[in-house]
């Protein structure tokens, strides 16, 4: 846990209490090993005894390639309690819960809250509980999502159990799309396109979430290398009346990262081999995917009051795409740059990111600050 | 190479470490740059640059346009060693210039390695660009392989670039492309360099082109950067092997004139022109219908302008977009940007 503990006192300082998701984006796929931040404690809650006090507000598109484009808004505090942290959040949905629900016409989670609780023995210790619940009689809608989430570091390793207890919802306005939700994990690199039959709206159709959990660790093999290992798996089952389907997909990433320390900040690069498979039961519809991304990227102060940060991920070597068994396809382009900026103004932390990064190239003012987050560190 | 070095290391200090497309485009490539991108074409290069990592700004390749890339350099003891994502090189994609349309297919998720050393005075360089793709799907395989190797020494230097492969093949139609690069430069002294390029290239069966250049920049020390002009005289033939045997010829003289200096301590502000001038034409019979006239060159008189933006070891660079529009506002300031790091 040194290296966390490292970049934890980096991120308190140099480059003070970052946390948006806006910096997860610029940072790239790997910013979850590399940096410690109040959204990666969304995977181990025990990052909060890494972090100071803080106030976090996120405004701006989804970070992680929700079907939903709109802006989810999301916010939180984090406040010690003795040696302990207690923190509660509103807003942080679950990538897979939402799109799926999404896609099949089902209430999306809705005012979901978080309660965040952590502290300290012989290694650093975290959980968390959310919740989210909603009845709209006048639409014969309703849903209810529960998870949990534990976690622990300490020197030299860091270790995560993200689990869901249950998910559900009723009452359908119809199949509005055809596109499976993005990849589970925080990295969407690969959508499955599926055409799901038409349907109208129905009250009686039902949601059921199955099986749903994420578990992944970092071990840090030198101060400077991490190799680490995530599983996802998640799933739904949808019964409309008329159509039935079982949705399930899981995605495995191991990697390594290299990360060099700056005078005032950190590079960082790696590779990860991920496989991601889909499968729908009842129609026996089935996608695999593999890729070897290699990510570079860096976080450095650029003035006293201005951190920026920016990564580059592309697929190399490895890497293909099958759907229900027909031929590999290799990986197409998908060299993705990103860039964003932190302002410190003394406790406060505006960050975003540079929307032309991804987009057009251009830093104007159509492009300056995007999927903005605001941070107050006590 | 001693003065490239010395121009490297006063382009470290006076204007330090711009690198990107967007530089490139500011100062219209001329041929005395060294840059982050020039070590593509010019991989020794790297000898005269410090470590960096490099972000250019853009969205993934599209079908028919390269676009993000990025990647870093690092010293290995006495060498350098670099890795970088995204740089396409596919001559098949575009076609060769002038007349071949290309399969509009850019090669995928290309990258490149890179490892240069010092023997004395003698910097080296090579190169190695790879893609393969295979869309069984489309169908659609992609291949391309090139190697470049390139040297450095006093005043002059070299290169060779070697087209390995760069082939395309939908199931119905087999793409095969070839090509080699012969360059060279030599500093008469600290200011006047002259250079010569040899571009080979050829579509199996298709076209063989060659286009030859002679040039020669003029470039001089102003306060916080530097002043340049020059001018390169560049004949390209292209015969068609495909249909009817017709030929395509130009001869061009482009006037090129430049300026980087330090506008302020954190930024610096770039800009060219390019024109033709005096000789330059141009005769298309490449169809080979016969009694093509040889025209002159059109209007083709082109300003390009950016800055970077210094941020301690930091650099955001980008074209002033408004150079062709004539504007410079929110809605167009910086384009083609990039951020580098020099470590």
């Amino acid at each position: 846990m040194k290296k966390l503990l490292v970049l934890a006192a980096i991120a308190s300082f140099a480059s003070p209490a970052f946390a948006s998701k806006a910096r997860m984006t610029a940072l790239g796929p790997v910013a979850p090993v590399v940096v410690v931040d109040a959204q990666t404690a969304f995977d181990n809650p025990s990052h909060l005894m890494l972090l100071g006090d803080y106030v976090t507000l996120e405004s701006g598109n989804d970070v992680m390639g929700l079907a939903d484009t709109t802006p989810d808004a999301e916010g939180g505090f984090v406040t010690s309690m003795g040696d302990n942290k207690f923190g509660f959040y509103v807003g942080r949905k679950s990538e897979f819960t939402d799109g799926a629900r999404k896609l099949f016409g089902f209430l999306q989670q809705e005012n979901a809250l978080e309660f965040q609780y952590a502290g300290k023995t012989t290694m650093n210790w975290g959980a968390a509980l959310n919740y989210s619940a909603s009845d709209k009689k006048t639409s014969e809608q309703k849903q209810t999502a529960i998870g949990g989430r534990v976690g622990a570091n300490a020197e030299g390793w860091d270790a995560f159990l993200v689990f869901g207890l249950g998910s559900s919802a009723d009452g359908s306005s119809g199949i509005a799309g055809n596109t499976m939700p993005a990849n589970p994990n925080g990295t969407p690199l690969y959508q499955f396109v599926q055409s799901l039959p038409a349907a109208a709206a129905n009250a009686d159709a039902t949601y059921k979430g199955t099986t749903g959990f994420k578990v992944g660790g970092e071990y840090e093999t030198s101060e400077s290398t991490s190799v680490y290992g995530i599983y996802y798996m998640d799933g739904a089952k949808v019964d409309d009346g008329t159509t039935e389907l079982n949705i399930e997909q899981s995605q495995l990433d191991i990697g390594v990262v290299e990360s060099v320390k700056l005078d005032a900040g950190q590079f960082f690069y790696g590779v990860a081999y991920q496989m991601f498979t889909f499968k729908e039961k009842e129609t026996d519809t089935k996608a695999e995917a593999t890729f070897l991304p290699f990510t570079m990227g860096m976080e450095v102060d650029a003035t006293s009051w201005m951190v920026a940060r920016t990564s580059v991920t592309q697929n190399v070597l490895l890497g293909s795409t099958k759907q229900n068994g027909g031929d590999a396809d290799s990986i197409g382009n998908n060299t993705t740059v990103a860039a964003g900026l932190g302002l410190k103004f003394n406790k406060f932390v505006l960050d975003g990111v540079l929307a032309g990064s991804n987009t057009s190239g251009n830093i104007d003012m159509n492009d300056f600050m995007t999927q903005v987050g605001l941070t107050y560190n006590f | 190479m001693k003065n490239t070095l010395v121009i490297a290391a006063a382009l470290l200090m006076a204007a330090p470490a711009m690198a990107s497309k967007a530089r490139t485009a500011a100062l219209s490539g001329v041929a005395t740059l060294v840059d982050t991108q020039t070590i593509f074409a010019s991989p020794e290069h790297l000898t005269a640059l410090g470590d960096w990592a490099t972000f250019e700004f853009g969205t993934a390749g599209t079908a028919t346009a390269n676009g993000a890339e990025g990647g870093f350099a690092r010293s290995h003891g006495d060498s350098k060693y670099g890795f970088y994502l995204g740089h396409g090189e596919s001559i098949v994609t575009a076609g060769y210039p002038p007349l071949l349309a290309g399969s509009g297919n850019i090669e995928q998720n290309p990258f490149n390695v890179f490892y240069a050393s010092k023997a004395g005075d003698l910097a080296w360089g090579l190169n190695l660009h790879y893609a393969n793709s295979d869309v069984k799907t489309a169908p659609l395989k992609k291949n391309v392989t090139t190697l470049t190797a390139g040297f450095g020494s006093g005043a002059w230097d070299a290169g060779i670039s070697f087209r390995a492969t760069d082939m395309e093949d939908d199931g119905t139609t087999k793409v095969e492309g070839s090509g080699m690069r012969l360059d060279g430069g030599y500093w008469f002294d600290e200011s006047l360099y002259g250079y010569a390029a040899y571009d080979s290239a050829a579509i199996k069966d298709a076209a063989d082109s060659s286009t030859i250049t002679l040039g020669v920049v003029k470039e001089e020390k102003v306060e916080g950067g530097k002043f340049f002009y020059g001018a390169a005289y560049e004949m390209a033939t292209l015969k068609n092997k495909a249909t009817g045997g017709g030929k395509y010829e130009s001869s061009s003289l482009p006037f090129i004139v430049g300026v980087e200096a330090d506008a302020a301590t954190w930024l610096v502000l770039r800009g060219s022109v390019t024109q033709n001038v005096l000789l330059g034409s141009e005769k298309d019979d490449f169809a080979g219908a016969g009694g093509a006239e040889s025209d002159t060159l059109a209007n083709n008189t082109t300003v390009a302008a950016g800055a970077g933006l210094k941020f301690g070891k930091l650099t955001v660079d980008g074209t002033l977009a408004g150079s062709t529009t004539g504007d410079i506002d929110g809605n167009s300031l910086l384009s083609t940007a990039s951020m580098t790091y020099n470590f």
